[in-house]
C-alpha cells in the first residue's frame, strides 16, 4: 500500500520533477528588456537626435512657405514724372487634367471672360501638358471675376506688368521689359540690376481657414527694385519727339533722331528716334521701329566735323580765324583724286570755310597736319570708341588707325566722309565747344557734382570756333533756319551722301548740331534725318528747323533768360541758303 | 502637517492651471493680432498698388501731348509769336 501510495504520489511526478533551467527565464527577461530598450532608444532617437524629419512632417501639416513678391523699381524723369511703373496683374492658368472636366457651359463663361473663343480655349486645355497658361497679364478686376466662377483646374498667379504712360515719346529711351518683367531694351536693360527686385520668402503657420496665424521666420526678405531718376526732362523729350516726327513726315524721311544734352553737366535731357513704337502694345514690332538709332546707327557725319578741324588748326597757331586759304575755285587735286565744292570760291578765310562749308578749305587745313595729329584729335573727341553710357548696343563707329590713312582719305575725313560716328558721339564731341574746350562724359542719370572732363581745346579756341559757328546761322551761312527768337545760337549743318555697297548713292543724311545760347551755352541739340526724300535734303533746310524748334522750346522750358531782344526773325537769306550748303563728293 | 502639504499641492495645481490658461489666452491673442497685422499688411499692399495706379493715371493725364491737345483745341491757346513776348527785367528766375 505504502509502495503503491508512494508510487502514485503526485508530488513526485517525474515530469514535474524535470526542473526548467534557469537561463530560459532569464533569456525571456533579457529579450523583453532589450525590446523595451530598443523602443526607448528609438523614441529617444526620434525625439532628441533625429528629430528634423518628423518635425518637418508635422510642420507640413500647417506651415507654408509663402513667396513675397518684390516690385520692380519705377523710372522717373528729372522732375519726378513717372515714366515706367509696374502694377500687379494676374495670369490665368489651367491644370489640363482637372480642367478637362469642365462643362461646356462653364467653358463658355470662361471663354467669354477671357475674350477667347471656346475652340481655342479647348485646344489649350486639351494639349496634354500639365500646366498651360490660358491668358497672361489680365487686369485684377477680370481675375477676380474668373476666381468667382470657382472652376476646377483653373488657377491664377499674380505677376507684374510694366506700363509706360508716355508711350512712344519715350519708347527708345526707356526700352521695355518682357513678360517676366525683366529689362529687354533701353534704360530697362541698362539699369536692370538696380531696377529688378528680389522676391523674398517667409514661412508661416496657417489655420484651417487658410489665414496666417503665426510668422515663423522670414527666410529671405523681399528687396524691392530701386527707383531710377533719369536726367531726362519729359517736356524737352516731348518737344523733341513732336518736332522730329513732324520733320520726318514732312520730308518723307526714312528715319531721324534728336539728342539734347545739358552743357553744364553732360546729362542727356532728351533722346528720341523716329519711327518709334508704343511700348504698351508691342504686338507688331519691326526692327526699324525698335532700333535706338542715336546709339546703334553710325553714319558718315559730313560737314558737322568741320568745326573740329578748324579748332585744331587755330589751336596749333598755324592758322587764325582770319587766315586766308586758297580754295582753288571749287576743284582741288590730291594725287589722282579731285575734291569739289558745290559753290566755287577762289579764297576763303578759316571762318568763311566753316560758314560756307567748304570741303576744299577744310581739307587744306587738315593736310597741314600729319594723320597722327588728326587721329589723336578724333580719338580725344571720342570717335571710334563706344560712348560708355551702358546703353545696350552702343556703336563705337569707325575710325581707322592713322597709319592706314592716305592723303585723300585724310582730306575726306576732315569733312566727315570715310569716318562713321553715331549721333550721340557727335553730340558729345560738341560739348568741347560749348564747355570752353572741356569734354565731359555723358550721363543718363542726374549729375549733382560737377563732372570731370578732359581739356580738348583751349578755352580761347573753343570760344572762337563758337563765334565762327554763330556765323553759320546768320544770313549768308548754311544754317539760317536754325535761328531762334531770343537767343543766340551756333551750330553746323551737315549733308552727307550715303554709301550703299561701297558706292556713294543719291541718298543723304542731313544733320545739324548746335548749341545755345552762344554767350553761355546751356544746351547742345543734335539732329539727324535719314534719307529725306521730299526734294530737299540739305542739313540747313531739313535738320536746322528741327534744331530751332527743339532748342527754343527747351531753353524756355529750362527758364534760360533770353539774351537778345525778342524781335521777329529776319530770315531774308532763306533762298540763298540752300545753294550755299556746299557738300557732296 | 498633512493639511499643509495638501494645501500647497492644491495651490500649485491651481496656479499651473491658471498659467496654462494664461498661455492659451496669450497665444490666442497673439494669433488674433497676427492675423490683424496680416490683414493690415495686405491692405497696405493694396493701397500701395492703388497709389501706383493713381500715379500712372496722373502721368497719363499730365502727358505733354494731352495737355498740348487740350490747350490748343479746347482752350484755343497758341504759342506766342516772337513779337508777342515781353521779357521783364529781373522777372525771370
Amino acid at each position: 500500500m505504502s509502495r503503491v501510495r508512494k508510487a502514485v504520489t503526485f508530488n513526485h511526478n517525474p515530469l514535474l520533477q524535470l526542473s526548467l533551467s534557469q537561463w530560459r527565464a532569464r533569456l525571456v527577461l533579457v529579450v523583453l528588456l532589450a525590446g523595451m530598450a530598443t523602443l526607448l532608444g528609438r523614441s529617444l532617437y526620434l525625439q532628441g537626435v533625429h528629430n528634423e524629419f518628423l518635425q518637418a512632417k508635422g510642420e507640413s501639416r500647417y506651415a507654408r512657405v509663402l513667396e513675397v513678391p518684390a516690385t520692380r523699381g519705377r523710372i522717373a524723369d528729372r522732375n519726378g514724372n513717372l515714366l515706367a511703373v509696374s502694377t500687379p496683374v494676374s495670369s490665368i492658368w489651367a491644370l489640363p487634367s482637372d480642367a478637362s472636366r469642365l462643362e461646356p457651359g462653364q467653358l463658355r463663361q470662361l471663354a467669354q471672360l477671357l475674350e477667347m473663343n471656346v475652340t481655342e480655349l479647348n485646344n489649350r486645355i486639351a494639349n496634354g501638358r500639365d500646366f498651360v497658361f490660358l491668358k497672361r497679364q489680365v487686369s485684377p478686376e477680370l481675375a477676380d471675376k474668373v476666381a468667382k466662377l470657382d472652376l476646377p483646374g483653373i488657377y491664377q498667379q499674380s505677376e507684374f506688368r510694366r506700363y509706360y504712360p508716355s508711350g512712344e515719346v519715350m519708347a527708345h529711351m526707356l526700352g521695355f521689359t518682357n513678360v517676366e518683367d525683366r529689362g529687354q531694351e533701353g534704360v530697362e536693360l541698362a539699369f536692370e540690376r538696380l531696377l529688378a527686385g528680389q522676391p523674398g520668402t517667409r514661412r508661416v503657420i496657417k489655420d484651417r481657414r487658410g489665414q496666417v496665424v503665426e510668422d515663423v521666420q522670414s527666410i529671405r526678405a523681399p528687396r524691392d527694385g530701386e527707383d531710377v531718376a533719369l536726367a531726362m526732362d519729359a517736356r524737352i523729350q516731348y518737344l523733341a519727339y513732336s518736332a522730329l516726327r513732324e520733320a520726318v513726315q514732312q520730308h518723307h524721311a526714312k528715319a531721324g533722331s534728336v539728342v539734347v544734352i545739358d552743357v553744364r553737366t553732360g546729362e542727356v535731357l532728351a533722346l528720341v528716334n523716329a519711327p518709334a513704337f508704343n511700348p504698351n502694345n508691342r504686338a507688331h514690332l519691326s526692327g526699324e521701329q525698335l532700333r535706338n538709332r542715336v546709339f546703334t546707327d553710325t553714319f558718315e557725319p559730313g560737314s558737322v566735323m568741320k568745326p573740329f578741324i578748324a579748332a585744331m588748326a587755330i589751336e596749333s597757331g598755324k592758322f587764325r580765324a582770319s587766315t586766308v586759304i586758297d580754295t582753288y575755285s571749287g576743284s582741288f587735286n590730291i594725287g589722282n583724286n579731285t575734291i569739289h565744292d558745290t559753290h566755287p570760291y577762289r579764297t576763303l578765310t578759316v571762318a568763311e570755310i566753316i560758314r560756307k562749308s567748304s570741303n576744299i578749305g577744310t581739307a587744306r587745313m587738315a593736310l597741314a597736319f600729319g594723320p597722327e595729329h588728326m587721329w589723336a584729335l578724333y580719338d580725344r573727341l571720342g570717335f571710334g570708341s563706344p560712348p560708355g553710357l551702358g546703353f545696350p548696343g552702343e556703336a563705337s563707329g569707325n575710325l581707322r588707325p592713322a597709319k592706314t590713312w592716305k592723303p585723300i582719305e585724310q582730306a575726306t575725313m576732315s569733312y566727315g566722309h570715310g569716318i562713321s560716328v553715331s549721333l550721340i558721339q557727335i553730340a558729345r564731341a560738341y560739348l568741347a565747344f560749348a564747355r570752353d574746350g572741356d569734354l565731359v562724359p555723358l550721363s543718363l542719370t542726374r549729375v549733382d557734382a560737377p563732372p570731370v572732363g578732359v581739356q580738348v581745346f583751349s578755352p580761347r579756341v573753343a570760344r572762337e570756333v563758337r563765334q565762327i559757328m554763330e556765323t553759320v546761322v546768320s544770313p549768308g551761312g548754311t544754317g539760317v533756319r536754325a535761328q531762334i527768337t531770343g537767343y543766340r545760337v551756333a551750330g553746323k549743318t551737315g549733308t552727307a551722301n550715303k554709301i550703299e555697297n561701297g558706292h556713294y548713292v543719291n541718298k543723304y543724311v542731313s544733320s545739324f548740331v548746335g548749341l545755345a545760347p552762344v554767350s553761355d551755352p546751356r544746351l547742345i541739340v543734335a539732329v539727324m534725318i535719314d534719307e529725306p526724300s521730299a526734294d530737299q535734303h540739305f542739313g540747313g533746310t531739313v535738320a536746322a528747323p528741327v534744331f530751332a524748334q527743339v532748342a527754343e522750346g527747351a531753353l524756355r522750358a529750362l527758364g534760360v533768360t533770353p539774351s537778345v531782344p525778342l524781335a521777329p526773325l529776319q530770315l531774308t537769306a532763306m533762298g540763298v541758303e540752300r545753294g550755299l550748303d556746299g557738300e557732296g563728293m | 502637517m498633512i493639511r499643509f502639504d495638501a494645501l500647497l499641492v492644491t495651490l500649485l495645481i491651481v496656479l499651473s492651471a491658471a498659467c496654462g490658461l494664461g498661455v492659451i489666452s496669450a497665444q490666442h491673442e497673439a494669433r488674433k493680432l497676427r492675423s490683424a497685422l496680416e490683414r493690415e499688411q495686405v491692405r497696405a499692399q493694396n493701397l500701395e498698388v492703388e497709389w501706383g495706379r493713381l500715379q500712372l493715371e496722373q502721368s497719363t493725364l499730365a502727358a505733354p501731348r494731352r495737355v498740348e491737345g487740350i490747350a490748343r483745341k479746347r482752350l484755343g491757346m497758341i504759342s506766342p509769336d516772337a513779337g508777342q513776348i515781353i521779357v521783364l527785367e529781373g522777372g525771370m528766375p
